[in-house]
């Protein structure tokens, strides 16, 4: 069973008397493990559709299936909740708040999912100890390069054990260097089993996923690898 | 709760990392808070909190009122006392008192005093549920005149005169130069019928020789269970249809004449009186303060929740639920109105301490203000309130699926454009409210203008004035107190720099008690009698010292060849003789046992002075000049103020007063020393507190305005960068560009002026009672705050303006 099944799934939103499509007729499947990008120029639709995998964006026609579970049947609150469960983002611009430090940065998923202290600091000082932090815990974003804010953002998408992390640009914030880093380290999650949809405008950041999907003007037009 | 506790502590930490927006968002919203806490203290204290006696709310004030002699409040009598504390099923307990004042001291190197003293029937202290600090409180038996004369000293009086010496308990001092033992000391804090009484005297009337037509005492009672104030008045009202069987003096035909009813009021209402409706008009005018500081916070809040759209969307997308986001922000609202708390309470209680030392805002129960527990209560509740709800401004209209936009391009633009929408209306309504202040404050200056403008008949300016009184046991008779008040008038008129002086037992523009109020007989009306009018003493020389001039027939001077003559202000001598000449007719005090008292014929006719206050109603005075043979043998001038006219600084005559005073008589000492100018300022003090406090609200209604409508301005031309920049490249000039942002000013400030010209019209009618000739939709003062409002409202636009006119629209346009 796939962990991602999308059937006819459209959206759109009412610009005055006529409407404007951003998606039409999107099915695509992912299967749990794999690692997906999806690709194409401004406005085709891309960050819609992530948002709609993300379960941030329940207001679109057509079915969505996570983990065989009927996404959109689902109430406001469930889906959240199913989102809160399984789902981790990466974004372009880290995203990291400013006035918490890392560690608070990464600790903050856990209590939104109501994990006691005790377990919190546990899986914190996992995380950092894997990624490699453990001696940025105590300072702010402000602190930190690019590249190291990434790798705490990528710490705090996976340290609630997703199923599926959706990255937004993860690269695209940063020099070279820093950007072979993230996505080494996003394959080695994947590795691990983590399944991974990324959007990106990089071919060579694409060239890490198993399949490319693109898109334009809100339709699916190719699917790669 | 740990997780509230880390909200907590990553709120002062975000706010600790913007100090700019906490500083200013406490100290907005703590000034708002102090405004309404001070005036809620005061209103706590005054009008809202029991009086401080145990089950304080059976405390009645009981009088009567006498519709036939034109009295709307007149006090009890012996007879009435006995009366009602024998039948009335509606009350637990009645007393009486009356207020004087008694000389104390004055032997060797003792310092003579004035002291306010109350003779009061021995129940008293139980209908006020008092105790003794020490000593024991009167009985029955201490009252009744059969026993040694005794007397009860007030707390204050026992420490600030003898030093808190126990040992006086059970001595014997002498007020007005007659011995009596002191049986107690009250407790502290026991402040009826005024705080400043030092000395209380038990006296019941004698039942023998009670007389029930005397109103001259004032009443108190404790209900019995189960009645309230109007069913006790109908109680009493039965039993004054059978006083006359009790006491003859009040026949049946003077009981219909006078149309005497009971008056029961909460002893409250009797000492709280109109304070109230000032207070509440104060608290509501801070009310407004508070909104517009109010408005201010939300304007800071609404920008910093621009800045934070990107961590909600965070947030949300880390899995955060709305619940986790509303205890995030209410956390740092609740951080920020701790701070504005605790400045509110911090200025709060110095203001209260401020208004309590603050002579002039005569107000009563002041020394039982505090900004206490219910106050703090108040303000610290008001500003959670607040700031929680203004925190939680950044998560209204939350749309998820703008989430992933917004991180995506670090904001939406829609909410953007709401927030600023959302400012504008705030700028608006602070405008209006600000001016609504400012026209209510304006209304009260202009009205003390007025008030100060106004014809009071005399001229206080250079008159110093003191108050005597002359003891029964050294002045026992007429001739004893002429004699003094005529000597006394003649060293102080000896005195250098002194104009003129004299002597008259009712200032005008001091209340006086309803003893001077007496019922007078017009000769050749004899089926309009019983008038009732003040009547006051008055030696010959006090209206030229005052300058009130004789507006028809003569001044009282010697040889005037007037038998028994008198003076009537205009306004009596209209009350008595309507539409004709009081001149040459004859009047007399009407006692109503039959026996009469001798006619006195009116000389001439004094100018009008007001009663009680500026502006207000003009006394009905008749005066009676102390000439050697006494116009009314009942009626002994045994206390008065004196009143000098002088070219010098009125206070550096006050040595030499006061040595005239004791070259006369050691044991008489002056009190009360004060210049007219001060007599009448205070009389119009009511006013000048709400105006004071209305002008202080006012300034910083507009001050805070101003800052919000700057804020806003200056938010717009930073958002309109981009596009002033496309209208420099375009060709607009310096002059275009300053238009624009100006107009923007205007529009604002005309949007505000007009909502604000609703509310003031709808508002400035509650200062009716309070304003003197100006009505509250006066045009001059609403056309000149309006154009203050508008004049400031473009100020505050000017300096956006000059910073849009330097836009470089190169750089401008580089910005995305």
């Amino acid at each position: 069973m796939a962990l991602i099944e999308l059937q006819k799934v459209e959206k759109s939103y009412a610009t005055g008397p006529t409407r404007t499509w951003v998606l039409r007729q999107i099915d695509l499947a992912v299967e749990e493990g794999d690692f997906v990008t999806l690709m194409g120029p401004s406005g085709a639709g891309k960050t819609t559709l992530l948002s709609i995998l993300g379960m941030l964006d329940g207001d679109f026609a057509g079915a969505y299936w996570f983990a065989g579970e009927p996404a959109h049947e689902l109430k406001p609150r469930a889906r959240q909740e199913l989102h809160k469960k399984h789902i981790g983002f990466v974004f372009q611009h880290y995203h990291l708040l400013d006035d918490l430090t890392v560690y608070e940065n990464l600790e903050l998923p856990l209590s939104y999912r109501d994990v006691p202290r005790k377990v919190r600091a546990g899986k914190v000082a996992e995380a950092l100890d894997r990624f490699g932090i453990v001696a940025k815990k105590d300072l702010y974003p402000s602190q930190l390069s690019g590249g190291q804010q990434q790798l705490v953002a990528v710490a705090r998408a996976v340290i609630a054990e997703p199923k599926m992390i959706l990255a937004d640009e993860p690269t695209g914030s940063l020099h070279s260097s820093q950007g072979t880093m993230i996505m080494e380290l996003l394959s080695k999650l994947n590795a691990e089993g983590v399944t991974i949809v990324q959007v990106t405008h990089d071919d060579r950041v694409a060239g890490y996923s198993r399949r490319t999907v693109l898109l334009k003007d809100g339709w699916i037009v190719d699917s790669l690898g | 709760m740990n997780a509230v506790i880390q909200d907590l502590r990553h709120a002062a930490r975000t706010l600790a990392r913007t100090p700019g927006f906490a500083v200013v968002a406490a100290l907005t919203l703590g000034l708002g808070i102090a405004a309404v806490t001070t005036v809620f203290a005061l209103a706590n204290g005054i009008v809202l909190a029991p009086l401080p006696f145990p089950d304080a709310g059976r405390l009645v004030a009981v009088g009567h009122t006498a519709p036939g002699l034109a009295l709307e409040g007149t006090g009890m009598s012996a007879g009435t006392y006995l009366h009602y504390r024998d039948h009335a099923r509606s009350i637990a307990s009645i007393a009486t008192y009356h207020e004087s004042v008694v000389n104390l001291g004055g032997d060797g190197n003792e310092e003579a005093e004035r002291v306010p003293v109350a003779t009061v029937t021995h129940d008293f202290f139980t209908v006020l549920g008092a105790r003794a600090a020490i000593g024991r409180l009167p009985l029955g038996a201490d009252a009744d005149g059969t026993g040694e004369p005794v007397i009860v000293l007030s707390h204050d009086l026992w420490l600030r005169r003898y030093g808190g010496d126990p040992a006086l308990v059970g001595a014997t001092i002498a007020p007005n130069r007659v011995p009596r033992r002191v049986i107690g000391v009250l407790e502290p804090g026991f402040a009826f019928p005024r705080r400043d009484v030092g000395i209380f005297f038990p006296s019941d009337p004698d039942p023998a020789r009670a007389r029930a037509s005397d109103l001259y005492n004032e009443g108190i009672a404790r209900l019995a269970p189960g009645f309230d104030a109007p069913a006790a008045e109908r109680d009493l009202d039965r039993l004054i249809a059978t006083l006359p069987e009790a006491f003859p003096d009040l026949t049946p035909r003077v009981l219909a004449d006078t149309g005497l009813r009971a008056s029961v009021r909460p002893l409250k209402e009797l000492i709280v009186g109109e304070a109230g409706a000032a207070l509440w008009l104060l608290l509501a005018a801070m009310a407004f303060l508070l909104l517009i500081a109010t408005a201010n916070v939300a304007s800071l809040f609404l920008v910093r929740g621009e800045h934070r759209q990107r961590e909600i969307a965070v947030r949300t997308a880390l899995g955060a639920k709305s619940g986790h986001l509303v205890r995030a922000f209410a956390a740092e609202g609740l951080v920020v109105a701790v701070a504005g708390g605790t400045v509110g309470l911090l200025v709060a209680a110095g203001a209260v301490r401020a208004i309590a030392a603050w002579e002039i805002s005569n107000l009563p129960r002041l020394d039982e203000v505090a900004v206490d527990g219910r106050a703090a209560t108040v303000a610290l509740g008001l500003s959670a309130a607040i700031a929680v709800l203004l925190a939680l401004l950044p998560l209204v209209r939350l749309r998820r699926p703008q989430l992933v936009a917004t991180l995506g391009r670090g904001g939406s633009p829609s909410a953007g454009r709401d927030r600023q929408r959302a400012r504008r209306l705030l700028v608006m309504a602070q405008v209006a409210l600000a001016l609504t202040l400012l026209v209510g404050s304006s209304l009260l200056a202009r009205s003390l203008w007025r008030l100060r403008q106004a014809d009071l008949g005399f001229q206080p300016a250079g008159v110093l004035t003191a108050e005597l009184a002359l003891p029964r046991s050294s002045y026992g008779t007429y001739e004893a107190t002429r004699q003094f008040w005529d000597a006394l008038v003649d060293r102080v008129s000896a005195l250098p720099g002194v104009e003129g002086a004299g002597m008259v037992s009712g200032l005008p523009l001091v209340p006086q008690s309803a003893f001077h109020d007496l019922a007078l007989d017009v000769e050749d009306r004899p089926q309009e009698t019983r008038r009732a009018m003040s009547v006051y003493h008055a030696t010959p020389g006090y209206f030229a010292a005052i300058r009130l001039p004789i507006v028809e027939g003569q001044a009282i001077r010697s040889g005037l060849g007037v038998e028994r003559p008198v003076l009537l202000s205009a306004a009596a001598a209209r009350r008595l003789f309507p539409g004709r000449s009081a001149v040459g007719k004859r009047i007399r005090r009407s006692v109503g046992d039959g026996t009469d008292q001798p006619w006195a014929t009116v000389a001439g006719i004094v100018a009008n002075v007001p009663r009680e206050h500026v502006g207000g109603d003009p006394a009905e005075i008749v005066y009676l000049p102390t000439l050697a043979e006494p116009v009314d043998p009942g009626l002994r001038p045994s206390y008065g103020s004196l009143v000098v006219r002088t070219r010098l600084p009125p206070a550096s005559l006050v040595p030499a007063l006061r040595q005239a005073v004791r070259d006369l008589d050691p044991h008489v000492p002056l009190a009360a020393v004060r210049t007219m100018d001060e007599v009448v300022a205070r009389s119009a003090s009511r006013t000048s507190f709400v105006m004071v406090l209305l002008g202080v609200a006012a300034a910083l209604a507009l001050a805070l305005g101003t800052v919000g409508l700057y804020g806003v301005i200056s938010y717009a031309v930073k958002r309109r960068t981009r596009e002033l920049g496309i209208r420099v490249a375009l060709g607009a000039r310096q002059a275009d560009i300053r238009n624009v942002v100006l107009g923007e000013s205007a529009g604002l400030a005309a949007g505000g002026i007009a909502a604000g010209i609703v509310t003031t019209l709808a508002s400035t009618r509650f200062l009716r009672g309070l304003l003197y000739e100006v009505s509250p939709g006066d045009p001059l003062v609403f056309t000149g705050m309006v154009a203050l409002v508008l004049a400031v409202s473009l100020l505050a636009g000017w300096v956006p303006a000059r910073r849009a006119v330097r836009v470089d629209p190169v750089t401008a346009l580089r910005q995305e």
